[in-house]
């Protein structure tokens, strides 16, 4: 499940659940393109409760990245989940992808 | 003595049952100390047999010796055999290209074979493997 908040003028909060494979990767871009329509390009994607996630939501998440700094913003991963932390770590984008324990962490 | 067992999930080539093989696989794989390396080595081969090899259906066999889980990917999509192409750099922000990168990085082995308008990738995983990755 994928849903998500709007902070303020320029900030969204989504927050995701469950998987993030192939299957679920056009869900995520809707939510993306929503919050583009918005004019929001600061992004804190809530993996706390991702049970897995795939080459695909992996792919999905580099893209938002992108297309959040090319809006002047960007996309910070907020608590994943153990298996999300070991893709990340598989293809080394843990240490490329803004990662943090909390919102607040980020915003600091 | 070893007790070998071996088990076999068929599904349309659809992303719609990747939760059913997942829950298969954490199933019949339940004593890898790392289960989410094999079910994503064996998704990212079935999502690209769906994905860019147009498959109609899929077969994942598991055999467990007791020390090795061997698992056979079939599907009937366009011949492709993921060894002969050398994995994109990790460490890039790209989108996409990450999945053979990660199939070689988790499986301690892979085997293609075609035979019978079949891909077959043979696929295995050490227990003892299970947490030395990063």
């Amino acid at each position: 499940m994928i849903e998500f908040t709007a902070l303020n003028d320029t900030a969204a909060a989504i927050s995701v659940s469950g998987r993030l494979d192939a299957h679920e990767v056009p869900e995520f871009k809707a939510c993306l393109d929503k919050i583009k329509a918005q004019g929001l390009n600061t992004l804190y994607v809530n993996m706390n409760a991702v049970s897995f996630m795939d080459s695909s939501g992996l792919a999905a998440i580099v893209s938002g990245l992108k297309a959040a700094r090319t809006d002047g913003g960007e996309l910070y991963l907020i608590a994943p989940s153990e298996n999300v932390l070991q893709v990340l770590s598989y293809t080394l984008l843990d240490k490329i992808i803004p990662i943090y324990e909390s919102i607040e962490a980020a915003q600091a | 003595m070893n007790t070998t067992l071996t088990a076999t999930f068929y599904f349309p080539a659809d992303t719609q049952h990747l939760s059913k093989l997942g829950a298969f696989l954490q199933f019949a794989c339940s004593q890898h100390p790392q289960l989410i390396v094999i079910e994503l080595a064996v998704t990212e081969v079935v999502v690209n047999a769906i994905q860019h090899g147009n498959a109609h259906e899929c077969t994942v066999i598991i055999h467990d010796d007791g020390t090795t889980y061997t698992i056979i990917v079939k599907d009937d999509g366009l011949a492709y055999n993921p060894l002969t192409t050398a994995p994109l750099p990790m460490g890039e922000l790209r989108v996409g290209g990450y999945g053979l990168g990660i199939l070689h990085k988790v499986s301690d082995s892979l085997d293609y074979t075609h035979t019978g308008h079949h891909n077959q990738l043979k696929l295995t995983f050490m227990y003892t493997r299970g947490d030395n990755r990063d």
